[in-house]
């Protein structure tokens, strides 16, 4: 009797199919998970441990956050039918002025208009669950994308308003805003916590340590008594971006000890002078990329600086293919692109009254973001990818007109400064790559007690061990591009030294040791001559283009600009080099506001700037060494009497 | 000379068999409530509880009245069962209880369990009846109370004791100051502060639940509101049937069930939702700045409480609003499928210590789509002018929306038989916590009385499907880990929304 009833479910189940006795195998439940978890550490076990299981990383997270010492951001779970999308979101719909009337008294200003900003989070999961696709016939493998936001709106400006007759500025409210958000894609034939991507959002640096938001995604077909399958590794590559801030000569010197066959001891190099406190790790995120699916033709995102210096910092580039469109084909659902974010919407004014008050606000997003693009290739074991690093750093503030003396109407206006890292290499599983290098000009961002600073940015790819190569010499170029500034006696040695150019390398190495010179100007930048490359750290400096006087006998700066200027190596027409220098050799004072008032003229304040097409050493000539000349600054500027020289290297 | 009424159920109604008469010394003062309720400690003395029920009648029947949103039927039935647990718990209460706050406060525990557990199973039955019903506070009744009458119990439980029985002393008894000190052990001026206290902590709570009134209008609001005209003819019956269900009493009676069969068709299905809402208004996320009263139903995406016909399919929602702490940490470790049951059920009891919940009750045929909507129109000023007459700024033009709650749900029967559900939620509210943008621009931020407030929306909102569902099991559909970029200003714990379906094939 027995035998009959293990054999009627036998065929009952062989009839049915494994899942479909009591279940559907169309259901997935999702979940979702976001932790917050302040410091280093956690990422550089997983740099270092590239194997570490994602559950392990999970679990003792979740065993984290049991102990209060991280924090839980956000959690989702949801059912989702496959091939459908699931949604979950809870969102505050946030007032913020748009604009503003006045009113009688001059310190006042009432808000006449406001609008609304979506905050809060949401989930985004579009999975299939296929049917059979294992070797074993067990239905078990999910792909698809999930997309994590959120976004936060509990923090205000304020921004700095002048009152006259008042001892002090006064300031005006707006709202700011900070988004987090990754679009990655999926691949699991288990029951565990995958891994998405890793967000760093900077900390103070010696007050607050950074925090680091692990995203994991979990998708399980709805079907109950399922076997626990062993958990099989993800074709999907994981991409590890760091950026390194250290001090120039330190960082040109790691760079010039590279050799072929990998950047694993830079990347080494890196994280010990981190251990160290030589060097800082400033920006991290992690992120996966599914090598099957390759976009079919690059894509960039805007270029701001496209218009090349003074121009339109809005200018775009010619629009492309969205990568995040999803790529449909029965049903499946994945990227080509993958991106993680974590940025905030900066408000600026943008036009005053004739109090010089605020009359409407911009927004710029501040932040970090990183995305990735495979594109197609024909080799199994090397991945083409293109990779944008962006980081626009928070701005300082310029008071309009710069002295005054007495307590006189001013305007505040940010300055903004932006790194972008935009690169195409072919990678592979278990590869280390250096994305590129630059030295940040020396009006870059809020001064620090360092001096000048230099970023490297890294890359390292983990992912199938089987198919990981030997990484071998690339097939691209690397460009490397330095201004050097020494002495008029060095100047005069190096012009003979020029004959033979590795006299002429080591006679600079040693000026730049001995501290008499110092870098300009530096940028490395691999394959340069891929669609889009660049590598630039360029500051976008506003200032009022015309002056006025106002109904009540004020000077009112108005017409205001942004122009820009910075450091950059670039594929444009052509590979170009640009360094600018000192920009705005003179101080807008009262006096020149008065006279361009009373003159009815524009302020002349077009910056100072170096610029030449640069092409490539040929094959062959690895190294070029300019002849020095001088630098052409105003009186009373620190580079006055100084000379410099330009070195190109060719790897 | 006081009289006393008493009644007895046939064929639903009542009707008056007996009239008494106590007789006390005109001269002395009425027997003190801690009197009475010692007299009937000590022996089953039925003049005594008669006494106490109708004293503390007005009290119990307006409290009743207000949580099941003014149901004159339904408030009879909660009045009803108090009294009874009354009579079978008085002899067991401390020495020290105050009547009027022990039935308060079981007022609001009994209004709250009949309205859910009797409307799911009338529910299951399909003898819901039309959801088109909106039962209302009357129309004379004053705005601003509309908006604070669901939420006065749930924030007058919130107190301490002796505040909640000060307050109940005070506006629900309407006595004066020198009986409530006496009654709570202290002395008149004590009384009167502790009421001007437990007034303004009120008004605290009330103002975060988006009501904003000042102390003296809200202590005239209870003075008006607090409590209302008991029907005469309920008056007459109830402390009889009352005292039928004293331990020592009369034959007890199936009053209660009686008077549900009477009215429940009518109220079933408007209770299943504003029960729900008033019992999720008492705390969280969830809860809506203004509760049902002004709430309107869309005639055509209604069909939630529809007499369900043989072949539909009716589903439960629940949606449960919890502090973060209590189930985050197991929902990490969630294994689908394995454990709904149990997480359903320990979601409910913390919902019901701390939380809130809602359950939607929709049915229909396999599909069709059916939905509940529960949404009004909200008015709010997004522009405002400078009126240089005044000097101040005013609102200028007001933009409509709708906020509330809607739900979409499809069940479809798959060809293996199995069914399959697509649904659609939606949950908006405003935040009680306005935005106050100053005027003034120097950095003391000026008079905060020149300021603007503009408030905040919240909605939540969440699109999946399910299969596999097994019938009478409850089924997680949804849980959301909420922080304080989505909580109402103020409001710094974290909260996990979660959405379950329990579905009763045809």
């Amino acid at each position: 009797m027995k035998c009959l009833l293990i054999a009627g479910l036998l065929l009952l189940c062989s009839h049915a199919g494994w899942a479909a006795a009591e279940e559907s195998p169309a259901i997935i439940d999702v979940q979702a998970t976001t932790f917050k978890v302040t410091g280093h550490g956690l990422v550089l076990s997983l740099l270092q441990q590239p194997t570490m299981d994602d559950q392990a990383i999970f679990t003792h997270l979740a065993g984290m956050v049991q102990v209060g010492s991280a924090g839980l951001a956000a959690s989702y779970h949801l059912k989702a039918l496959s091939g459908q999308p699931a949604k979950a979101k809870s969102l505050k719909e946030q007032p913020f002025p748009v604009d503003w009337v006045r009113m009688r008294r001059p310190e006042e200003l009432c808000p006449s208009e406001f609008d609304y900003k979506y905050c809060g989070q949401s989930l985004t999961a579009q999975l299939v669950a296929h049917q059979n696709p294992r070797p074993d016939g067990m239905p078990g493998l999910i792909t698809g994308t999930f997309e994590i936001e959120s976004v936060r709106g509990d923090e205000l400006t304020r921004w700095p308003v002048s009152l006259p007759h008042r001892p002090a500025d006064g300031g005006i409210d707006s709202m700011q805003w900070d988004t987090k958000r990754s679009i990655t894609p999926f691949w699991s034939t288990d029951r565990r916590h995958h891994l998405l991507s890793v967000l760093q959002i900077p900390g103070a640096p010696g007050k607050e340590p950074p925090a680091y938001y692990f995203s994991f995604g979990r998708a399980i077909p709805a079907m109950k008594d399922r076997p626990r399958q062993p958990a099989v590794l993800s074709p999907l590559m994981r991409l590890h971006a760091l950026t390194f801030q250290l001090n120039p000569v330190q960082g040109r010197q790691l760079l010039s000890s590279r050799k072929n066959g990998g950047d694993r001891p830079l990347l080494e190099s890196l994280l010990k002078a981190m251990a160290q406190g030589t060097a800082q790790l400033t920006h991290q995120a992690m992120l996966q990329v599914d090598p099957a699916k390759r976009q079919t033709r690059p894509w960039s995102p805007a270029d701001p600086f496209l218009a090349g210096p003074g121009g339109d910092p809005s200018a775009q580039s010619p629009s492309e293919p969205d990568p995040f469109s999803t790529l449909s084909t029965g049903g499946d659902a994945s990227l080509a692109a993958s991106k993680c974010e974590a940025i905030r919407e900066f408000a600026y004014p943008t036009e005053f009254n004739d109090e010089l008050h605020p009359k409407s606000f911009e927004y710029k997003n501040l932040g970090h973001s990183f995305q990735a693009t495979v594109l197609e290739s024909h080799d199994p074991y090397r991945i083409p990818l293109t990779m944008v690093m962006e980081h626009v750093r928070e701005p300082t503030m310029k008071a309009w007109p710069e002295s005054g003396g007495e307590r006189i109407p001013r305007i505040f206006q940010p300055n903004f400064y932006t790194s972008t890292v935009s690169t195409t290499l072919e990678v592979s599983p278990g590869g280390v790559y250096c994305l590129g290098a630059i030295v940040l000009p020396d009006y870059f961002g809020a001064p620090t007690s360092r001096g000048r600073l230099m970023e490297i940015s890294m890359l390292k790819v983990d992912g199938e061990s089987g198919k990981t190569s030997p990484q071998t010499s690339s097939s691209y170029i690397e460009i490397q591009s330095e201004r050097i500034s020494v002495s008029e006696e060095a100047a005069g040695a190096l012009s003979y030294l020029i004959q033979t150019p590795a006299d002429a390398m080591d006679y600079l190495g040693t000026e730049l040791e001995s501290g008499t010179a110092h870098l300009l100007a530096l940028c490395l930048l691999p394959n340069p001559e891929a669609p889009s490359s660049e590598i630039s750290a360029m500051a976008e400096l506003s200032f009022p283009n015309r002056v006025k006087w106002s109904n009540t006998k004020q000077l009112t700066p108005f017409d205001l600009h942004f122009q820009t200027a910075g450091t950059s190596l670039k594929q444009s027409e052509g590979l170009r080099f640009r360094h600018d220098i000192a920009p705005f050799t003179d101080r807008i004072t009262t006096e020149i506001l008065t006279e361009a008032a009373t003159s009815r003229k524009e302020l002349d304040r077009e910056p100072r700037w170096y610029s030449w097409e640069m092409p490539c050493p040929h094959e062959g000539a690895n190294l070029q060494i300019s002849l020095p000349e001088k630098i052409d600054v105003p009186a009373g500027h620190a580079e006055e009497g100084r000379w410099q020289v330009s070195v190109i290297r060719r790897r | 000379m006081e009289f006393f009424l008493s009644g007895s159920a046939a064929g639903g109604f009542y009707e008056v068999t007996h009239l008494s008469m106590f007789s006390s010394d005109s001269n002395s003062p009425p027997a003190s409530d801690a009197e009475l309720l010692h007299r009937y400690q000590s022996k089953p003395d039925e003049v005594a509880f008669r006494r106490l029920v109708e004293r503390h009648l007005p009290l119990v029947w307006s409290t009743a009245r207000r949580l099941v949103n003014g149901d004159t039927a339904l408030a009879e039935d909660v009045t009803q069962m108090v009294f009874a647990d009354f009579a079978q718990k008085a002899p067991g209460l401390p020495p020290d209880s105050i009547a009027a706050g022990w039935l308060h406060r079981h007022t609001c525990f009994t209004a709250r369990k009949l309205v859910r557990t009797e409307v799911r199973r009338r529910t299951r039955e399909h003898t819901a009846a039309q959801l088109q019903l909106d039962i209302a506070m009357t129309s004379e009744d004053d705005p601003i109370w509309l908006d604070a009458a669901p939420l006065v119990d749930a924030a007058l439980n919130q107190l301490s004791r002796p505040d909640r029985e000060a307050l109940v002393l005070r506006f629900w008894q309407q006595q004066d100051h020198r009986s409530i000190g006496t009654a709570l052990g202290s002395t008149e001026e004590a009384a009167r502060k502790r009421i001007a206290r437990a007034l303004e902590k009120l008004r605290t709570l009330l103002r975060r639940r988006g009501v904003l009134l000042t102390a003296a209008l809200l202590s005239q609001f209870l003075t008006d509101h607090a409590t209302a005209a008991v029907p005469s003819s309920f008056a007459a019956t109830l402390p009889g049937a009352a005292w039928r269900q004293a331990p020592s009493g009369g034959p007890i009676t199936a009053v209660s069930c009686s008077l549900l069969r009477r009215f429940w068709p009518a109220a079933a299905a408007v209770l299943v939702i504003t029960g729900g809402l008033w019992t999720a208004a008492r705390a969280g996320w969830l809860s809506p700045r203004s509760s049902p009263p002004g709430f309107t139903i869309p005639h055509s995406s209604t069909k939630a409480g529809t007499p369900a016909s043989p072949g539909d399919i009716l589903l439960n929602f629940t949606v449960v609003d919890l502090p973060a702490k209590h189930l985050s940490l197991r929902l990490l470790n969630y294994q689908p499928g394995e454990d709904d049951e149990a997480l359903f059920a320990d979601a409910v009891k913390l919902a019901r210590a701390g939380g809130s919940l809602i359950e939607f009750d929709l049915s229909g045929p396999a599909g069709r789509q059916v939905s509940y909507a529960k949404v009004r129109p909200y008015s709010y000023h997004p522009q405002w002018q400078w009126d240089p007459v005044t000097d101040r700024a005013s609102p200028l033009d007001k933009e409509d929306r709708t906020l509330g709650t809607t739900l979409k749900a499809t069940v479809e029967k798959q060809p293996s038989g199995l069914l399959q559900l697509k649904w659609q939620l939606e949950h908006s509210h405003s935040d009680p916590e306005f935005h106050a943008w100053p005027v003034s621009l120097e950095d003391s931020g000026g008079d905060p009385e020149r300021s603007i407030k503009v408030e905040d929306f919240h909605t939540c909102s969440a699109t999946g499907q399910s299969g596999n569902l097994n019938p009478e099991q409850p089924q997680l559909l949804m849980a959301q880990h909420l922080d304080a970029s989505v909580l109402p200003d103020g409001q710094p714990e974290a909260r996990t929304l979660l959405l379950f379906v329990t579905l009763t094939p045809p």
